[in-house]
């Protein structure tokens, strides 16, 4: 035993220690009452960089918001409607050439023809 | 009971490793000690689930920041010590785990980018100082070192924490095989062999220092140099196995 003490002389101070502080001498004191609290603590962390590395839960009306907030553009014309005209191919062609040569949907050349008939005209389409 | 928490918000700085090594020490007197891995990597559990750990010798995992203060709370109601081993961020945990630290050791191995996070460190710990009127003892730790080869960036370290009033500890944690044995063979330093690792009683012997060196610091008593306490016993590595 005095050889391995004398071989390892610091493994006897450190258990002369761990035994004083064991009996109270320079125990720390300990009352959890006077340490500050989470709050507190993290705000002083944060002021210096030390931040929360966990994930945060996001409510659900948050996430409606969001979606809401990113729908997507959407406009309609309300030119949803087919119909079938019996027409020789000479007007087929034509309403076609007037189409692509003002660039527009053939629905928006019928709506602007009818009004240019109506106006030229003058029937009344309201009864 | 101490509680005593390794800090540093740079990973590999040697936090992991010589808590281990503290806790070893502490436990090799007969003291009960919990650890609570507060690492989200995991090494001490890791180790614990390999080693065959003596009963007064405890590993906890602590699952994330809304759980540290608990559970050091309740390791602290039912063991002598206390060791916090936390992660190589700067985190809330980091935050939360010093505000009831008796002792927080800041591992610094021989670098420039560690002496910096080192800084925002002992930055918290003043910080809390201040806030809470509450003195938190803390000293740097140099691990990995080599006594064989003392390099300028170290000493420029050294110097610099010295200017600035940092407490440094008078030991240092050399590079030793066995520390690194003690993960890698999934034992306690005190259960390695020669088969295992060279130079075992002299790792045993620089991780004590170590150990007496933050008892005593916790006890808020003087710290004699580790070479007045090893009665001329050289504990320097070979250079061999440093290499």
């Amino acid at each position: 035993m005095a050889d391995e003490k004398r071989l390892n002389p610091i493994a006897d101070i450190l258990a002369n220690e761990v035994e004083e502080l064991r009996h109270g001498k320079g125990q720390p004191q300990f009352d959890n009452d006077d340490f500050p609290s989470a709050d507190k603590v993290k705000a002083v962390g944060e002021r210096v960089g030390f931040v929360s590395r966990d994930s945060v839960a996001v409510k659900q009306d948050e996430t409606q918001e969001a979606v809401e907030v990113r729908k997507p553009y959407r406009w309609t014309t309300g030119r949803n409607r087919t119909t079938t005209i019996r027409a020789s191919d000479e007007t087929i062609n034509l309403f076609d050439k007037v189409a692509t040569k003002l660039k527009l949907q053939k629905g928006v050349v019928l709506e602007r023809a009818l009004a240019a008939f109506i106006r030229e005209t003058g029937v009344d389409v309201d009864d | 009971m101490p509680i005593i928490v390794f800090a540093s918000s740079k990973g590999g700085a040697g936090k992991s490793t010589s808590a281990c090594l503290l806790a070893n020490a502490l436990a090799n007197t007969g003291a009960n000690v919990t650890v609570i891995d507060a690492d989200p990597n995991r090494p001490l559990t890791r180790w614990a689930s390999h080693a065959k750990l003596p009963d007064n010798l405890k590993v906890v995992t602590n699952k994330d920041e809304s759980t540290i203060l608990a559970e050091i709370k309740e390791s602290a109601a039912n063991s002598e010590f206390v060791i916090v081993d936390l992660e190589g961020v700067a985190s809330v945990t980091v935050s939360y785990a010093i505000s009831r630290a008796n002792l927080v050791v800041i591992p610094v191995q021989g670098s420039h980018l560690d002496a910096v996070e080192a800084a925002k460190a002992v930055r918290l710990v003043r910080n809390q100082e201040e806030a809470f009127e509450r003195k938190i003892p803390f000293a740097i730790l140099f691990t990995r070192t080599s006594p064989a080869i003392r390099g300028r960036t170290l000493a420029s370290i050294e110097q610099n924490f010295k200017e600035a009033g940092y407490p440094v500890f008078t030991t240092q944690l050399l590079e030793r095989e066995a520390y690194k044995a003690i993960f890698s063979c999934g034992k306690t330093l005190y259960q390695l062999t020669s088969s295992h690792s060279s130079n075992i009683d002299k790792a045993v012997r620089n991780s004590e220092q170590f150990a007496l060196e933050s008892i005593r610091i916790v006890r808020g008593l003087p710290v004699e140099h580790p070479d007045s306490l090893d009665h001329g016993q050289d504990d320097k590595p070979n250079v061999a196995e440093i290499a």
